[in-house]
Protein backbone atom coordinates (compact mmCIF):
# COMPACT_ATOMS: atom_id res chain seq x y z
CA UNK A 1 0.00 0.00 0.00
CA UNK A 2 2.79 2.42 -0.93
CA UNK A 3 0.52 4.96 -2.62
CA UNK A 4 -1.80 5.02 0.36
CA UNK A 5 1.13 5.46 2.80
CA UNK A 6 2.62 8.28 0.72
CA UNK A 7 -0.78 9.98 0.33
CA UNK A 8 -1.42 9.81 4.08
CA UNK A 9 1.81 11.79 4.61
CA UNK A 10 0.77 14.70 2.40
CA UNK A 11 0.34 17.94 4.32
CA UNK A 12 0.61 21.63 3.67
CA UNK A 13 3.70 23.39 4.94
CA UNK A 14 4.89 26.86 5.71
CA UNK A 15 8.59 27.02 4.90
CA UNK A 16 11.23 28.35 7.28
CA UNK A 17 14.47 26.52 6.48
CA UNK A 18 16.23 27.11 3.20
CA UNK A 19 18.07 23.83 2.76
CA UNK A 20 17.98 23.66 -1.01
CA UNK A 21 16.20 20.95 -2.96
CA UNK A 22 18.38 19.92 -5.89
CA UNK A 23 16.98 20.49 -9.37
CA UNK A 24 18.30 17.03 -10.27
CA UNK A 25 16.15 15.44 -7.54
CA UNK A 26 12.98 17.18 -8.75
CA UNK A 27 13.78 16.24 -12.36
CA UNK A 28 14.26 12.61 -11.26
CA UNK A 29 10.78 12.65 -9.64
CA UNK A 30 9.32 14.21 -12.80
CA UNK A 31 10.72 11.32 -14.85
CA UNK A 32 8.30 9.12 -12.86
CA UNK A 33 5.48 11.69 -12.72
CA UNK A 34 5.22 11.81 -16.55
CA UNK A 35 3.42 8.45 -16.38
CA UNK A 36 0.22 10.43 -15.82
CA UNK A 37 -2.87 9.62 -17.88
CA UNK A 38 -3.30 11.92 -20.88
CA UNK A 39 -5.44 11.88 -24.01
CA UNK A 40 -3.91 10.40 -27.18
CA UNK A 41 -0.46 10.53 -25.56
CA UNK A 42 -0.20 14.30 -26.17
CA UNK A 43 1.94 14.58 -23.00
CA UNK A 44 0.74 18.18 -22.69
CA UNK A 45 3.24 19.52 -20.16
CA UNK A 46 6.47 21.46 -19.78
CA UNK A 47 8.56 22.29 -16.71
CA UNK A 48 10.16 25.60 -15.79
CA UNK A 49 12.60 25.49 -12.89
CA UNK A 50 12.81 28.85 -11.12
CA UNK A 51 16.24 29.26 -9.58
CA UNK A 52 16.68 31.17 -6.33
CA UNK A 53 18.08 34.29 -7.98
CA UNK A 54 15.07 34.81 -10.25
CA UNK A 55 12.40 34.56 -7.52
CA UNK A 56 12.12 38.24 -6.72
CA UNK A 57 11.73 39.21 -10.37
CA UNK A 58 8.74 36.84 -10.58
CA UNK A 59 7.23 37.92 -7.29
CA UNK A 60 7.03 41.57 -8.37
CA UNK A 61 4.91 40.62 -11.41
CA UNK A 62 2.05 39.65 -9.06
CA UNK A 63 -0.43 42.00 -7.38
CA UNK A 64 0.02 41.77 -3.58
CA UNK A 65 -3.67 42.47 -2.96
CA UNK A 66 -5.00 39.56 -5.06
CA UNK A 67 -2.06 37.10 -5.28
CA UNK A 68 -0.72 37.18 -1.73
CA UNK A 69 -0.44 33.39 -1.28
CA UNK A 70 1.26 32.85 -4.61
CA UNK A 71 3.77 35.64 -3.86
CA UNK A 72 4.56 34.05 -0.50
CA UNK A 73 5.08 30.63 -2.11
CA UNK A 74 7.48 32.07 -4.70
CA UNK A 75 9.39 34.01 -2.01
CA UNK A 76 9.67 31.34 0.71
CA UNK A 77 9.67 27.84 -0.85
CA UNK A 78 13.15 26.28 -0.89
CA UNK A 79 12.51 25.18 -4.50
CA UNK A 80 10.06 26.49 -7.09
CA UNK A 81 8.81 24.80 -10.26
CA UNK A 82 6.17 25.88 -12.76
CA UNK A 83 4.22 23.25 -14.68
CA UNK A 84 2.83 24.61 -17.96
CA UNK A 85 0.01 22.84 -19.82
CA UNK A 86 -0.54 22.97 -23.58
CA UNK A 87 -3.68 24.74 -24.81
CA UNK A 88 -4.91 22.99 -27.99
CA UNK A 89 -7.48 24.63 -30.28
CA UNK A 90 -10.68 22.93 -29.17
CA UNK A 91 -12.11 23.72 -25.72
CA UNK A 92 -12.61 20.03 -24.98
CA UNK A 93 -8.98 19.17 -25.74
CA UNK A 94 -7.86 22.20 -23.73
CA UNK A 95 -9.83 20.93 -20.73
CA UNK A 96 -8.42 17.41 -21.15
CA UNK A 97 -4.84 18.71 -21.40
CA UNK A 98 -5.20 20.95 -18.34
CA UNK A 99 -6.61 17.97 -16.40
CA UNK A 100 -3.70 15.77 -17.57
CA UNK A 101 -1.13 18.34 -16.36
CA UNK A 102 -2.97 18.37 -12.99
CA UNK A 103 -2.68 14.56 -12.79
CA UNK A 104 1.05 14.90 -13.39
CA UNK A 105 1.24 17.46 -10.58
CA UNK A 106 -0.59 15.06 -8.24
CA UNK A 107 1.91 12.31 -9.18
CA UNK A 108 4.71 14.70 -8.21
CA UNK A 109 2.90 15.52 -4.94
CA UNK A 110 2.77 11.80 -4.03
CA UNK A 111 6.36 11.06 -5.14
CA UNK A 112 7.61 14.10 -3.19
CA UNK A 113 5.90 12.81 -0.03
CA UNK A 114 7.49 9.37 -0.54
CA UNK A 115 10.87 11.12 -0.71
CA UNK A 116 10.57 13.26 2.41
CA UNK A 117 9.64 16.40 0.50
CA UNK A 118 6.62 18.61 1.05
CA UNK A 119 4.96 20.39 -1.84
CA UNK A 120 2.53 23.28 -2.12
CA UNK A 121 0.48 23.88 -5.27
CA UNK A 122 -1.01 27.20 -6.27
CA UNK A 123 -2.57 28.68 -9.40
CA UNK A 124 -2.40 32.32 -10.46
CA UNK A 125 -5.80 33.96 -10.94
CA UNK A 126 -6.81 34.89 -14.48
CA UNK A 127 -6.55 38.61 -13.97
CA UNK A 128 -3.09 40.07 -13.75
CA UNK A 129 -1.15 36.96 -14.68
CA UNK A 130 0.11 38.18 -18.07
CA UNK A 131 3.27 39.67 -16.52
CA UNK A 132 4.09 36.33 -14.88
CA UNK A 133 3.49 34.48 -18.18
CA UNK A 134 5.80 36.92 -19.92
CA UNK A 135 8.48 36.63 -17.23
CA UNK A 136 8.57 32.82 -17.50
CA UNK A 137 8.32 32.99 -21.32
CA UNK A 138 5.13 31.00 -21.64
CA UNK A 139 4.15 30.25 -25.26
CA UNK A 140 0.90 31.59 -26.77
CA UNK A 141 -0.55 28.07 -26.65
CA UNK A 142 0.46 27.38 -23.05
CA UNK A 143 -1.00 28.10 -19.62
CA UNK A 144 0.10 27.55 -16.05
CA UNK A 145 -1.29 24.40 -14.39
CA UNK A 146 0.65 24.92 -11.19
CA UNK A 147 3.22 27.02 -9.42
CA UNK A 148 4.80 24.50 -7.06
CA UNK A 149 6.91 25.05 -3.96
CA UNK A 150 9.03 22.17 -2.66
CA UNK A 151 11.11 21.73 0.47
CA UNK A 152 12.40 19.14 2.91
CA UNK A 153 9.68 18.19 5.40
CA UNK A 154 12.02 19.01 8.33
CA UNK A 155 12.29 22.59 7.03
CA UNK A 156 8.52 23.08 7.04
CA UNK A 157 5.88 23.75 9.67
CA UNK A 158 2.85 21.59 8.91
CA UNK A 159 -0.32 23.65 8.63
CA UNK A 160 -3.72 22.43 9.75
CA UNK A 161 -5.50 21.80 6.45
CA UNK A 162 -8.86 23.20 7.56
CA UNK A 163 -10.40 21.23 4.72
CA UNK A 164 -14.07 20.40 5.12
CA UNK A 165 -15.20 16.86 4.28
CA UNK A 166 -16.24 16.60 0.65
CA UNK A 167 -19.72 15.83 -0.66
CA UNK A 168 -19.74 12.15 -1.51
CA UNK A 169 -22.86 10.05 -2.00
CA UNK A 170 -23.10 6.29 -2.45
CA UNK A 171 -26.10 5.03 -4.41
CA UNK B 1 2.21 -2.78 5.95
CA UNK B 2 5.56 -1.17 5.19
CA UNK B 3 7.37 0.90 7.80
CA UNK B 4 7.12 4.65 7.41
CA UNK B 5 10.87 5.10 7.81
CA UNK B 6 11.69 3.05 4.73
CA UNK B 7 11.46 6.07 2.47
CA UNK B 8 13.62 4.74 -0.41
CA UNK B 9 11.44 1.62 -0.59
CA UNK B 10 8.29 3.68 -0.30
CA UNK B 11 9.47 5.91 -3.10
CA UNK B 12 10.27 3.02 -5.42
CA UNK B 13 7.02 1.24 -4.66
CA UNK B 14 4.95 4.41 -5.26
CA UNK B 15 6.81 5.08 -8.53
CA UNK B 16 6.09 1.51 -9.63
CA UNK B 17 2.32 1.94 -9.13
CA UNK B 18 2.40 5.26 -10.99
CA UNK B 19 4.34 3.73 -13.86
CA UNK B 20 2.25 0.56 -14.14
CA UNK B 21 -1.20 2.17 -13.97
CA UNK B 22 -3.20 1.72 -17.17
CA UNK B 23 -6.60 2.79 -18.42
CA UNK B 24 -8.99 -0.16 -18.05
CA UNK B 25 -12.10 -0.45 -20.21
CA UNK B 26 -13.10 -4.10 -19.68
CA UNK B 27 -14.04 -5.22 -16.23
CA UNK B 28 -14.47 -8.49 -14.40
CA UNK B 29 -18.03 -8.64 -13.13
CA UNK B 30 -17.34 -8.59 -9.41
CA UNK B 31 -19.22 -6.21 -7.13
CA UNK B 32 -17.42 -3.38 -5.32
CA UNK B 33 -18.09 -1.84 -1.93
CA UNK B 34 -19.38 1.72 -2.30
CA UNK B 35 -18.17 2.50 1.22
CA UNK B 36 -14.60 1.43 0.42
CA UNK B 37 -14.64 3.61 -2.72
CA UNK B 38 -15.92 6.51 -0.61
CA UNK B 39 -13.03 6.09 1.87
CA UNK B 40 -10.57 6.17 -1.04
CA UNK B 41 -12.10 9.41 -2.34
CA UNK B 42 -11.81 10.94 1.16
CA UNK B 43 -8.07 10.22 1.29
CA UNK B 44 -7.64 11.45 -2.31
CA UNK B 45 -9.27 14.76 -1.29
CA UNK B 46 -7.01 15.23 1.74
CA UNK B 47 -3.93 14.64 -0.44
CA UNK B 48 -4.57 17.67 -2.68
CA UNK B 49 -2.75 20.81 -1.49
CA UNK B 50 -4.28 23.19 -4.06
CA UNK B 51 -6.96 25.27 -2.32
CA UNK B 52 -10.46 24.81 -3.72
CA UNK B 53 -14.07 25.05 -2.61
CA UNK B 54 -15.05 21.68 -1.11
CA UNK B 55 -18.73 22.64 -1.36
CA UNK B 56 -18.47 23.13 -5.13
CA UNK B 57 -17.31 19.57 -5.92
CA UNK B 58 -19.34 16.42 -5.46
CA UNK B 59 -18.97 12.76 -6.21
CA UNK B 60 -21.83 10.31 -6.73
CA UNK B 61 -20.78 6.66 -6.54
CA UNK B 62 -23.21 4.24 -8.20
CA UNK B 63 -22.29 0.83 -6.77
CA UNK B 64 -25.57 -0.90 -5.86
CA UNK B 65 -27.69 -2.72 -8.44
CA UNK B 66 -30.41 -0.09 -8.15
CA UNK B 67 -27.91 2.80 -8.36
CA UNK B 68 -26.21 1.36 -11.43
CA UNK B 69 -29.52 0.69 -13.15
CA UNK B 70 -30.37 4.35 -12.60
CA UNK B 71 -26.97 5.52 -13.90
CA UNK B 72 -27.18 3.16 -16.88
CA UNK B 73 -30.60 4.47 -17.86
CA UNK B 74 -29.37 8.09 -17.54
CA UNK B 75 -26.31 7.45 -19.69
CA UNK B 76 -28.26 5.63 -22.38
CA UNK B 77 -30.91 8.37 -22.45
CA UNK B 78 -28.16 10.90 -23.17
CA UNK B 79 -26.64 8.75 -25.91
CA UNK B 80 -29.93 8.13 -27.65
CA UNK B 81 -30.98 11.80 -27.37
CA UNK B 82 -27.67 12.92 -28.78
CA UNK B 83 -28.40 11.00 -31.94
CA UNK B 84 -25.28 8.89 -31.53
CA UNK B 85 -27.34 5.74 -31.59
CA UNK B 86 -29.96 6.94 -34.03
CA UNK B 87 -29.57 3.86 -36.23
CA UNK B 88 -29.39 1.36 -33.45
CA UNK B 89 -32.58 -0.64 -32.90
CA UNK B 90 -34.20 -0.21 -29.49
CA UNK B 91 -33.34 -3.78 -28.54
CA UNK B 92 -29.62 -3.19 -29.00
CA UNK B 93 -29.84 0.05 -27.04
CA UNK B 94 -31.35 -2.03 -24.25
CA UNK B 95 -28.35 -4.41 -24.42
CA UNK B 96 -25.96 -1.45 -24.19
CA UNK B 97 -27.82 -0.18 -21.13
CA UNK B 98 -27.39 -3.61 -19.55
CA UNK B 99 -23.65 -3.51 -20.31
CA UNK B 100 -23.37 -0.15 -18.52
CA UNK B 101 -25.30 -1.58 -15.57
CA UNK B 102 -22.90 -4.55 -15.43
CA UNK B 103 -19.92 -2.23 -14.88
CA UNK B 104 -18.99 -2.85 -11.21
CA UNK B 105 -19.16 0.87 -10.32
CA UNK B 106 -19.79 4.20 -12.01
CA UNK B 107 -18.84 7.55 -10.46
CA UNK B 108 -20.19 10.94 -11.52
CA UNK B 109 -17.77 13.79 -10.73
CA UNK B 110 -19.59 17.10 -10.55
CA UNK B 111 -18.40 20.70 -10.16
CA UNK B 112 -20.26 23.94 -9.68
CA UNK B 113 -19.60 26.45 -12.45
CA UNK B 114 -19.54 30.20 -11.81
CA UNK B 115 -18.78 33.16 -14.07
CA UNK B 116 -15.29 33.44 -12.52
CA UNK B 117 -12.84 31.50 -14.75
CA UNK B 118 -10.21 31.38 -11.97
CA UNK B 119 -12.69 29.65 -9.65
CA UNK B 120 -13.69 27.19 -12.39
CA UNK B 121 -10.05 26.34 -13.16
CA UNK B 122 -9.28 25.65 -9.51
CA UNK B 123 -12.25 23.33 -9.21
CA UNK B 124 -11.30 21.47 -12.38
CA UNK B 125 -7.65 21.23 -11.26
CA UNK B 126 -8.64 19.91 -7.82
CA UNK B 127 -11.19 17.48 -9.29
CA UNK B 128 -8.54 16.10 -11.67
CA UNK B 129 -6.00 15.66 -8.86
CA UNK B 130 -8.59 13.94 -6.63
CA UNK B 131 -9.65 11.59 -9.44
CA UNK B 132 -6.02 10.74 -10.19
CA UNK B 133 -5.17 10.09 -6.52
CA UNK B 134 -8.25 7.87 -6.35
CA UNK B 135 -7.13 6.08 -9.55
CA UNK B 136 -3.76 5.23 -7.97
CA UNK B 137 -5.38 4.05 -4.72
CA UNK B 138 -7.67 1.90 -6.87
CA UNK B 139 -4.78 0.48 -8.93
CA UNK B 140 -3.04 -0.54 -5.72
CA UNK B 141 -6.21 -2.54 -4.90
CA UNK B 142 -6.23 -4.16 -8.37
CA UNK B 143 -9.07 -1.95 -9.60
CA UNK B 144 -8.88 -0.19 -12.94
CA UNK B 145 -10.90 2.64 -14.44
CA UNK B 146 -11.51 4.89 -17.41
CA UNK B 147 -12.50 8.58 -17.40
CA UNK B 148 -15.21 9.46 -19.87
CA UNK B 149 -15.05 13.14 -20.92
CA UNK B 150 -16.84 12.59 -24.26
CA UNK B 151 -19.38 15.24 -25.34
CA UNK B 152 -22.13 12.99 -23.97
CA UNK B 153 -21.18 14.02 -20.41
CA UNK B 154 -22.34 17.54 -21.23
CA UNK B 155 -25.72 16.38 -22.47
CA UNK B 156 -28.71 17.89 -20.67
CA UNK B 157 -30.57 14.57 -20.61
CA UNK B 158 -27.74 13.13 -18.50
CA UNK B 159 -27.57 16.21 -16.27
CA UNK B 160 -31.30 15.98 -15.64
CA UNK B 161 -31.40 12.26 -14.86
CA UNK B 162 -28.34 12.37 -12.59
CA UNK B 163 -29.95 15.32 -10.81
CA UNK B 164 -27.51 18.17 -11.44
CA UNK B 165 -28.44 21.64 -10.25
CA UNK B 166 -28.67 24.47 -12.78
CA UNK B 167 -25.10 25.65 -12.08
CA UNK B 168 -23.53 22.17 -11.90
CA UNK B 169 -21.50 20.49 -14.65
CA UNK B 170 -20.37 16.91 -15.01
CA UNK B 171 -16.54 16.84 -15.04
CA UNK B 172 -16.54 13.22 -16.17
CA UNK B 173 -17.96 9.77 -15.58
CA UNK B 174 -15.65 7.10 -14.20
CA UNK B 175 -16.26 3.42 -15.00
CA UNK B 176 -14.39 1.12 -12.69
CA UNK B 177 -13.94 -2.47 -11.65
CA UNK B 178 -11.53 -5.34 -11.28
CA UNK B 179 -9.63 -6.27 -14.42
CA UNK B 180 -8.35 -9.54 -15.86
CA UNK B 181 -6.15 -8.13 -18.61
CA UNK B 182 -3.76 -5.16 -18.44
CA UNK B 183 -3.13 -3.29 -21.70
CA UNK B 184 0.47 -2.55 -22.66
CA UNK B 185 1.87 0.80 -21.63
CA UNK B 186 2.92 3.51 -24.06
CA UNK B 187 6.35 5.01 -23.46
CA UNK B 188 6.58 8.60 -22.25
CA UNK B 189 9.03 11.24 -23.44
CA UNK B 190 11.70 12.02 -20.83
CA UNK B 191 10.90 14.96 -18.56
CA UNK B 192 14.44 16.24 -19.21
CA UNK B 193 13.34 17.09 -22.77
CA UNK B 194 10.58 19.32 -21.39
CA UNK B 195 12.75 21.01 -18.74
CA UNK B 196 13.86 24.63 -18.85
CA UNK B 197 15.72 26.65 -16.22
CA UNK B 198 14.68 30.25 -15.69
CA UNK B 199 17.84 32.03 -14.70
CA UNK B 200 18.46 35.33 -13.02
CA UNK B 201 19.29 37.20 -16.21
CA UNK B 202 16.21 35.62 -17.79
CA UNK B 203 18.33 33.75 -20.24
CA UNK B 204 16.96 30.24 -20.67
CA UNK B 205 19.08 27.21 -21.10
CA UNK B 206 18.23 23.63 -21.72
CA UNK B 207 19.53 21.61 -18.85
CA UNK B 208 21.50 18.58 -19.85
CA UNK B 209 21.01 15.67 -17.57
Amino acid sequence: MSIQLAMEQIQEYKWHGQRPVAAAQVLALLEEAVWAPNHHLREPWRFIWIDAASRSSLEVTLDPSTQKNLRELIRTAPACLIVAASVPLTPREAKDDFAAACCLIQNLQILAAANGLGMSWDLPSHTGYEALSFAVKLGANERIAGVLGLGHIEDGIALASGKRPGRIEVL
Amino acid sequence: MEELNLQPDLSQAAAKVIRERRTIRRFAKRALSGEELEAMFRLAERAVTLKYDEEALRFVIFATEEGKRQAGAAIMAAYSNQGLYRWIPGKLLQTLAEQVAKTPAIVAVIRRETDDPSFNDRQLAAASAIIHGFTLLAWERKLGLVWNTEPVVEHEALAASIGLAEDERLVCLLYLGEYDKVPRGKMRKPASERWTVLENDRREEKQTK
